[in-house]
Order: structure tokens, then sequence, then C-alpha cells
């Protein structure tokens, strides 16, 4: 009966935490001010992470955090429950059922914060969202937008929500059919639907258009191992791995519909969170505090996190994000993970097709056993090359010692030393090439049969014999069966076909001695010598690349090419990746969060997967091989725009006056895998000359002269920009109003109609008095006309006539008024304004003349005691005689004429109005033209009263 | 008219039911405000499986601007001889003590059928219980569209797209 049990124990010991690739665990303290503890982390499009705290939310670039706090009328702040961008809008669930949101353009305006600014003076607030709905009362576990932009809510207690833009729907168990009203996750799957984890296996949910539902249950009838449903997480295949609380994590194959575990017997505990690696990796969380590595098929390793972490997130650079219960945060870089091994100074290292990975030192040969490190064969066999032939036999090259060769179980097959025609017992370097090894020995080079472990001397071989004696380093066979030998003082030596030659030269830099040589995945060479950096050969050229090209260093120990083509370049102190296409070169170093350091000369090896392995003083070190799908360069964004202290909006405001000119601009280039290396190009175009390379995230431009200008800025961790997006900023400060075309225009335009309008009144004004001057003489030549119209004369004639024969003293008085009528006329018709006096004298006389022929049917009175003030000459006399011309005068009815003076400023012309019924043809001036000359000359106005009975007309006086 | 056994057990001990709530609508359109009310809203409130429903008779609306435009919504937009009568019944999402004296603000779901469309609503209640009634209170609004309430096109500058509707009802607990 003991025997199981102790079993068991030692199983347990072997999946613990014995053997691992540990992850570099870096903490995120967050200042002193943020020790709210974290409840929820979530990375935003733009890179940042978001920490979701009992206080509101942080969003962190690496480096510094930035607080958003929930606005003041919140009283009991809620704990952050949820946290997703959208994209446009970071939304935030609390647990007692509140949303909050932060729309793009608020989180652009906040004031970047620094750590030693106060909270108080900077921090940002969240908007609490307000649905016509309401919101939920229960804590918001998720949030998730499926393929038609449709917001979904996931809480515990209430069931599931759809916002639609305008209308929120709810899913809950009773009348929509869901597992469950308490949901822990949820995601939206490739097809945009919705899985809801509950304790009653999965809901999946969907909303149509018109609000239509559709819910399908998944639960243990259907093949999930357990209805607990803890975790939910899609790869890029469109499949859902699913965490749950006691039969661990398995895959829903959505094409055949079914559940696949990857493990039949569970026994870490609870799932809490898992995530997936390119489809290639999961990392699991569990109840147990350990942090799983899974190859997909298996338990990899049991890894002890420093914290028991309830979430795990993967950022978009690939590095892997823990959230521990207590609210620590770590993060992980899981591109390269390193082992301490219990034998240090690995030499040299070599994989077997299954992956297996077989490893030698000053003390021996070392292969992965159960997660453990066995030694196979003789204790301090002092191995320095390792081979795995296609046979699936691992070739060990010892010092001194000559060749042993193994099977995977670890049996010796074969020996060979000097005795067996090996030049030297010393090996250095062994490749397969066709149905032989070449071996490189401390005596040169020879040639051994796969298949018989004949030792053929390499003259037979090759048209060199020279080379034989050569001292190579590394033997590498290309995909094209040449074989290129590393040689010490001799160049790089190529074999094809039996003809040999040397590169030792290109462009006037000499190659002497090379240590490493690879392929890479479109047939092009890379190696790497002393001093001589790395050099890139197509078949034509080489090119060589330096510490202006971004290598981290010139001493480079071991090359290897990655299953994704990626080229290794191992230093002392951590490797390079560089990505053939582009020349793209990341350095992963230890503030990057990889411990990996003195890499042993040419300890490396490409395993089955594509990953690469690397011997290192301390251990062996993984590279991840898969598929590059992660970013390789920082998220570079604006982040404020300040002109003249005021934050400016600059999504939407691009133009500012001529003394808005003073910008200053703070931008992020967000790269967690390495904060500190990131520097920043930046260049103002329509300003700067030249792009600025720094450190700083900000950039002043005071005094900006008026024009166009874009504002340019680059992020990059290697300081390599070629390739790196930019963030832009364009605006345009104007011209100082004075000096724009239109002000200008507009004042020329303004003076024109200026001059216009003066040249035009005054041409009116000459007009007037030109048009009065003619009014003038025309009245006079009126005046004249009536006066000595025939018809006047003949009038008068026949009354003197008549007065002659009856008295002719009267007749000679009425000549004698006739004349002085006419000479009144001559003397007065050339001025404007005679005294009333003698236009009344002119009345009298032209009222006695009249009167001669009316006799009593005509009364004209003049009642004017004192006259006084003046009047156009010859008024008084046309009124007269209009009021002659216009009325019936006889006996019975006779014309009463009155002159008198009223207020002592008008001279008033009244008589009785009796008209003619056949009107008399008028003058072409008369009243008319006597009111408008008044009224120019003087003005004043004439003014003409009629009434039924009489007609007056009153003359202002001058 | 309305489905489900509530109305049937509308006189069960414990319930709560309303006989002349206060339901109005109004337009906020451009040319012409457009407001009317019925006091002959029915309501019904089941505590314990916490389910509700709610029914007005539409012709029961009064106070429009004049006896056209009371004909025109009757006849023309809720066909009110084919459709009599505007429904909402569902259940509500918070658990409600009933027994407690408090002011709430809750949410219902339920289906809300006017002009004999059917839709899924969420609508926000404020509720304030007393010993033994309940007055309830609530704003919402309905998209003319969603309903199929069509508007001639002229008329479509008289009434706007969405119609706010206010509620306020005293419920009675059966005893």
């Amino acid at each position: 009966m003991l025997k199981p049990l102790t079993f068991i124990f030692i199983f347990a010991l072997l999946r613990g935490f014995l053997v691992a690739q540990t992850p570099v665990f870096r903490p995120h303290q967050p200042e002193e001010w943020t020790q709210s503890k974290i409840k929820v982390i979530q990375q935003g499009h733009n890179g940042w992470i978001w920490m979701g705290t009992e206080n509101g939310v942080f969003r962190y670039d690496g480096l510094d955090y930035e607080y958003f706090s929930l606005p003041d009328s919140i009283s009991t702040a809620p704990n952050v429950s949820s946290i997703f961008d959208s994209g446009d809008t970071l939304w935030v669930g609390f647990d007692n059922g509140l949303i909050a949101l932060l729309p793009e353009k608020k989180m652009a305006n906040f004031r970047y914060m620094r750590p030693d600014n106060t909270k108080e003076n900077h921090h940002g607030v969240l908007t609490i969202w307000q649905p016509e709905e309401g919101t939920p009362s229960k804590a918001i576990t998720g949030f998730a937008a499926d393929l038609a932009g449709n917001l979904w809510i996931s809480t515990y207690g209430e069931g599931l929500y759809a916002w639609t833009g305008k209308r929120m729907y709810l899913f809950n168990t009773s009348d929509d059919g869901l597992c469950s009203d308490e949901i822990y996750t949820m995601l939206s799957d490739q097809q945009g639907q919705i899985w809801v984890a509950t304790d009653n296996g999965i809901s999946v949910a969907t909303i149509g258009r018109e609000g239509q539902k559709t819910v399908r249950n998944l639960g243990l009838k259907d093949g999930l191992p357990d209805e607990i449903v803890t975790a939910l997480h899609k790869d890029l295949s469109g499949n859902i791995w699913i965490g749950t609380h006691d039969g661990g994590v398995c895959r829903y194959d959505a094409q055949g519909n079914t559940f696949h575990r990857i493990l039949e017997q569970w026994n870490y505990g609870e799932v809490f969170d898992l995530v997936v690696y390119n489809d290639v990796e999961l990392w699991i969380t569990t109840s147990e505090g350990g942090l799983l590595h899974s190859d997909l098929k298996g338990i990899v390793q049991l890894i002890k996190p420093p914290t028991k972490a309830k979430q795990v997130l993967r950022d978009r650079e690939g590095l892997l994000w823990l959230l521990g219960e207590n609210g620590t945060v770590f993060s992980a870089n899981l591109s390269v993970l390193h082992e301490v091994t219990s034998f240090s100074s690995v030499q040299a290292i070599c994989t077997e097709q299954s992956g297996r990975v077989w490893a030698g030192n000053q003390t021996g040969l070392f292969v992965q056993k159960s997660n453990q490190w066995v030694q196979i064969g003789q204790k301090n066999s002092n191995i320095i090359a390792l081979l795995r032939t296609p046979e699936n036999q691992i070739w060990a090259g010892t010092f001194g010692e000559g060749i042993s060769v193994y099977d995977t179980a670890g049996k010796r097959i074969k020996r060979m030393t000097i005795s067996d025609g090996l030049p030297n017992g010393s090996i250095l370097s062994m490749e397969v090439v066709g149905d032989h090894v070449w071996v490189a020995t401390l005596g040169g080079i020879v040639v051994v049969r796969r298949n018989t472990f004949q030792v053929i001397d390499f003259e037979t071989i090759s048209d060199h014999a020279e080379a034989a004696k050569y001292y190579v380093y590394k033997i590498f066979c290309d995909s094209k069966g040449r074989v290129w030998c590393c040689t010490d003082g001799h160049g790089l030596g190529v074999w094809e076909h039996g003809k040999w030659r040397n590169l030792t030269e290109s462009g006037g830099v000499s190659l002497k001695t090379i240590y490493s040589v690879v392929e890479d995945h479109d047939g092009r060479i890379w190696f790497s010598g002393d001093q001589t950096s790395l050099w890139r050969f197509d078949g034509v050229q080489l090119k060589q690349y330096t510490l202006k090209d971004h290598l981290h260093s010139t001493q480079i120990n071991s090359l290897a090419v990655t299953g994704h083509g990626q080229l290794v370049i191992g230093y002392g102190n951590g490797i390079d990746v560089l990505t053939p296409e582009t020349g793209h070169i990341s350095f992963l170093g230890e503030n990057a969060g990889v411990a990996i350091s003195d890499i042993s000369l040419n300890a490396a090896c490409t395993d089955p997967l594509g990953n690469v392995w690397l011997g290192t003083a301390s251990g062996v070190s993984r590279v991840a091989g898969y598929a590059q799908t992660f970013e390789i360069d920082p998220s570079t964004l604006i982040k404020t725009v300040v002109n003249v202290a005021q934050n400016i909006d600059f999504e939407h405001v691009h133009t500012f006056a001529y003394d808005q000119n003073h910008l200053i601009f703070e931008y992020a280039g967000i790269w967690l895998t390495n904060p500190t290396l990131v520097y920043y190009r930046y260049k103002l175009d329509g300003f700067d000359p030249d792009w600025t390379i720094s450190k700083d995230r900000m950039a002043s431009y005071p005094n900006l002269p008026p024009g166009q200008y874009c504002f340019r800025v680059q992020s990059s961790e290697h300081g390599y920009f070629e390739q790196t997006a930019e963030a832009t900023y364009t605006f345009t400060i104007r011209k100082p109003f004075w000096a724009e075309w239109w002000f200008v225009l507009a004042i020329m335009a303004i003076l024109g109609t200026l001059i216009r309008w003066y040249i035009k009144v005054r041409e009116q004004r000459l007009k007037v008095v030109q048009e009065m001057e003619n009014e003038k003489i025309a009245a006079q030549l009126d005046v004249l006309k009536t006066q000595i119209s025939p018809h006047f004369l003949f009038n008068s004639f026949n009354t003197l006539i008549t007065i002659i024969e009856e008295s002719p003293e009267m007749a000679v008085d009425y000549v004698q008024h006739l004349a002085d009528f006419y000479r009144s006329i001559m003397v007065h018709r050339e001025k404007n304004f005679i005294p009333l006096s003698e236009d009344l004298d002119i009345a009298r006389n032209f009222g006695f003349l009249l009167k001669k022929r009316f006799e009593d049917a005509l009364q004209i009175h003049i009642d004017v005691p004192v006259p006084i003030g003046r009047l156009m000459p010859l008024t008084l006399q046309m009124l007269l005689e209009n009021a002659v011309k216009h009325n019936v005068i006889s006996k019975k009815q006779p014309l009463k004429i009155d002159i008198y003076l009223e207020n002592n400023d008008t001279i008033v012309v009244k008589n009785n109005k009796n008209l003619k019924i056949k009107p008399e043809p008028g003058t072409r001036f008369g009243l008319q033209n006597l009111s408008q000359r008044y009224e120019v000359l003087t003005g004043k106005k004439v003014v003409v009263e009629q009434s039924n009975g009489s007609f007056v007309v009153k003359i202002p006086l001058d | 008219m309305i489905s489900g056994g509530l109305w049937a057990q509308a006189n069960s001990t414990g319930n709560f039911k309303c006989q002349n709530g206060v339901i109005s609508f109004k337009s906020a359109a451009p040319l012409e405000k457009i407001e009317a009310q019925s006091k002959e809203l029915k309501g019904i409130i089941d505590p314990v499986k916490m389910t509700f429903a709610w029914v007005v008779t539409v012709n029961t609306f009064e106070g429009f601007n004049n006896p056209l435009q009371r004909e025109h919504f009757r006849e023309n937009y809720m066909e009110t001889t084919k459709f009599p009568t505007a429904i909402f019944q569902g259940k509500i999402i918070e658990e409600v003590d009933f027994s407690k004296v408090q002011k709430l603000t809750i949410r219902a779901k339920g289906k809300l059928t006017i002009h004999g469309v059917e839709k899924e609503r969420i609508i926000k209640v404020n509720i304030d219980i007393q010993e033994k009634a309940i007055f309830v209170k609530c704003t919402f609004s309905i998209p003319l569209e969603e309903h199929d309430i069509n508007i001639p096109k002229i008329v479509n500058q008289k009434i706007a797209e969405d119609v706010e509707v206010n509620m306020s009802a005293k419920l009675i607990k059966i005893e």
C-alpha cells in the first residue's frame, strides 16, 4: 500500500517547482499615492496598462502613473471590477453596477503627470454612464464588443446586457434561458458571438438588429469537463480555451463543436485565468498559486509566481502580466526563458526531434528527463560540441577524448578516438553533410560516414587540401548543400560540390577569424567573427552590420535562427533579435526582464518547434521561436498639446492666432518591455530642418512665426526609427490680421468706397446747386413770361382803356402802378431775397392793378403793421396771381385775399376757395417750385393748408 | 387582452393594484407640441414573483390641442380600433423588499406592446413603498418607428420621432 503513495509523492515532487525555464517577473509598484489596491488590469489600444482600483483607475506607461477618479458626486467610491477599451472609449465597470466611461478625447487632453506632482492638482475625471434604462445594481464582471458594434456588459447577479447604442437589452435565466445570471467572465468570439462563463456552464448569446435574441447553452452533456467555468480565452484560430473549477483547461473546437481537455486528470486546483500565446502555449493561474506553462498538449512546467495571480494578461508586446490577489502587479518577458541548471558553464547544446534538450559542459553530458536533468555517459568528460543526426543519434564531441555517439535512451552506440582515424581528440564542431558528418578537430577537418562511422580524409572530397589543416570553430551545411567553415585566420571557407574557396576580404575589411555562421529562411548566410561584428552574404554581396546598424555589441558569441526566421545574436549580456527582411533589431537584456548572461561560444541550436536554445554560464535559455505576432516597436502617441499654457483639443483644433504661438508637445512611446530604452525622434515640419533625437518626452516651440506646421514624433526602443509609425499633429499659425491679404484687401476696398462716396456726394451737391440755379432762372423767366404774357398785358390794357374814359387821373395812376410793378420785377428778379416790405409793395402794386380790373369782386387785405424779415422776390405777387387764376371772381362770389403776419416769422396768404370748374392751364412752376426753392435756400418749409372753405399758404420769413 | 395569469389573480391577497394611474405623453415637435394624458392606467404588481403588468386603453387619452389632433392620434397613428390597448408587463430586475418602507430606483424588464408591436424594454422606475401602498413614477421614450407607428410625411414635421412618456400611479395592497 505504501508504494503507490510514495510514487504519487515523488510524481508530485517532479511536477513541483524543480525544473523551470523561469520567466523573470518584474514588479510594478505604483507610486505612494496609488496605493489603492489594484483589482483589475487591462491594456488599452494605445498600449497603456489600465489598472482599476478601489479608487478610480490608473493609466500606466511602464514608468509613470496617471490617475482618473470618479466625479465628486459619487460619495462612496466602489471598486473597479472591469475595464474595457473599445478603441474610442474606455469603459469602467464597478462592483456596485455603476458604469463610467472616458472618451479618448478626454484621455488625450488629460495633462501629463509626473509622479512628483501631487494627485490633487492633476487628475482626470471619469464620466458616469447614464442610459435611459439605468445601469445594473450588481457587479460588472466584463465588457465585450461584437462585430455589429454592440457593447455587451456581464454582471454577477443580473445576467448579460447588450447595449446597441440606443437601447439596452437584458439576457437572464428566467426569460431568455441564460444558464445563470451570475457571470464570471465574458468574451466575444471570432463570429462576434458572446460567450459567458457561469457556475452552470457556458451561454453563447447574440442579438439581432431588431433586438432578436439567441442563447445557446453548453454544459456537461456537450462535453464540458466541469459546469463551473471560470476563465475564457480565444486563440488565433478561433478556438475558445476554457478554464474550469475542477476539470482543468479544455479547448472548444469551433469546427467540430467539441471540447478537448489538455489533461484528463487535473490536480492543479481551480483555474483562475488563462492566456494563449500564438496558439502554441498556454499560461494558466490556479487557486493552488502556481503558474502553469502548457504546450497545449500537457503541462510543461509549474512555476512559482511572485504572487498568487487571479488575473493574467498578454500585452501587445507579448509580455505576461500577473495581477495578484493582494493587488500586486508583475510582468514577465516570455520571449527568453532561462533555467539555472545544476551543471554550470554549458559549452554545447542540441535538441532531439522530440524537442528534448541535451547539454554538455566540463563535467559531462546531460539530458532533460521528466523535467529533470539526467547525466549521460562518463562523469567529467569535457563536452564541447553536440550534434543530432537525422537518425536521431546524439554525437558528443569532447575535449581530447574524441566523439561518443548515443541513442535517445542515453545508450552509447559508438566511440571514436584518434585510433579510429581522427586527427585529434578534441572536437570543435560537427555537422551533417549528406551521408557524412564533417568533424572539425584541433587537428583539422575530417569526414565520417554516418552509417559505418568510417573516417575519411578531407582531401578525398575537396579540391583544397589545405583546408583540412584549418582550425575551424564551426561547420555549417546550408539548404543548398554548401558547407561553411568558420576558420581561425583564413576567413569563411565555403565548400560547394567539391570546390573550396575562402571569403577573406570585403570592401577593404579583411576577414580573418570567423566564429559562427547560420542561414536565414531566405537562404542568406549570416556570420560573425572576431571584432568584425556581423556579416550577411546573399550569394553575391557581403554586407556588414555594426553598432551603427544598432547592433548591441561587436562581441558576438553565437548565432541561431528561430523557426520563424529571426536571427538570434548572442552576446555576453543578452541577445539581439534581428528580423532579416527589415533589419529591425531588438535587444533583450537584463533591463528588458531577461536574465541571460555569458552565452557560450557556439552553444546554440534550434529545436523542431523553432525555439532557439542557448547554453550560458549558469544554465540553458530558451528564446521563443514561434510566429512573431507581437509588436516589435513602441506605440507612439501625442498626449497633450499646450499652446500658451492652454490645453488644446488637438483632435479638432488646428488653427491658432498669430500670438498663440508657444507650443509644447508631450508625447509617449509605450514600450512596456523596456520603457527606459525608448528614444524619441521629433521634427516640426515647417520649422526644424532636421530630426531631433532625445529621450525627453516633451518638445517646446516658443514664438513660432505664422505658417503651416506638422509636428511629427516617432519612438523606438533601439534607436532605429525608419520603420516606426509616427504620431503627427498638423496646425497653422495665422498671420496677424493686419498682414492678412484679406485685411489689406478689405482696407483698400473701404478706402475706395469712401473716396467714391465722397466724390458722389460732392457731385450731388454741385448738381443740386446747379439745379437750383437753373430753377431760379426758370422761375424768373416764368415770372417774366407770366407778367408780360399777352394775356396779362391785354387785361391790363383793357382795364386802362376803361379807366382812361372814366378818369384820366386815375389812368395815370394805374399806368404808374403798372410801371412800378415792372420796375420792381426788373430790380428784384436777380436777388434771392428781398425785405418783406418791398415784396409787400410789389404785391400792393399788383393788387392795385387787379383791383382795377375786378373792382369789388376782389378784396385784398394786407395787414402787416411792421414788415420784418425777408423772402424771395415776387412771392406774394405769385400767390395773388395764383389765387386769381384758380378761383371764380364775381360780384356774387367775391374772392377775398388776406395777407398777414403770423408769429412774426411767417407771412400768410389766405383766400377763400371757390375753384373754377375748368381749371386754368397751370404753369410749370408755381407753388411747387416756390416750396422747393424755399426749402433749399432757407431749410424751412412752405406750408400749404387746404380746407373746404379756404386756401392758405404760409411762407416762413428768413 | 393581457396574456398570462397575472390579471386573473389581480385580486389575490398580497398583490398591489392600481385602478387610476396617470400616464401622459408629449412629443416635443418643432412646430406643434402634442400632449395628452390618461387617468385610466391600470396596473398590478406581484411582490412575491416580482412580476408586474400595466395596461391603458389608448382611447382614454385626453388633452390634445384640438379634436382633430385627437382624431388623428386615434385613427391614423394608433389605430385604436385594431389595437385598443397599450401594455407593459414583465419582471423587476432588482430584488425589492415590498414589506419595507423605502424609496428606491429599480428597473423593470418586460414586453412593451404599443400599436400591436411588442418590444422588449428595460424601464427605470422610482418607487416609494409605504405601508399599504406603493407610489410608482417613471419616464421613458418610445421611438415611433419601433412600433410601426407611421406618420404621413408632412406631419413628420409635427410629431417627434421619439415620444416621451411619463407615468405615475398609486398601488394599493389587496388585503
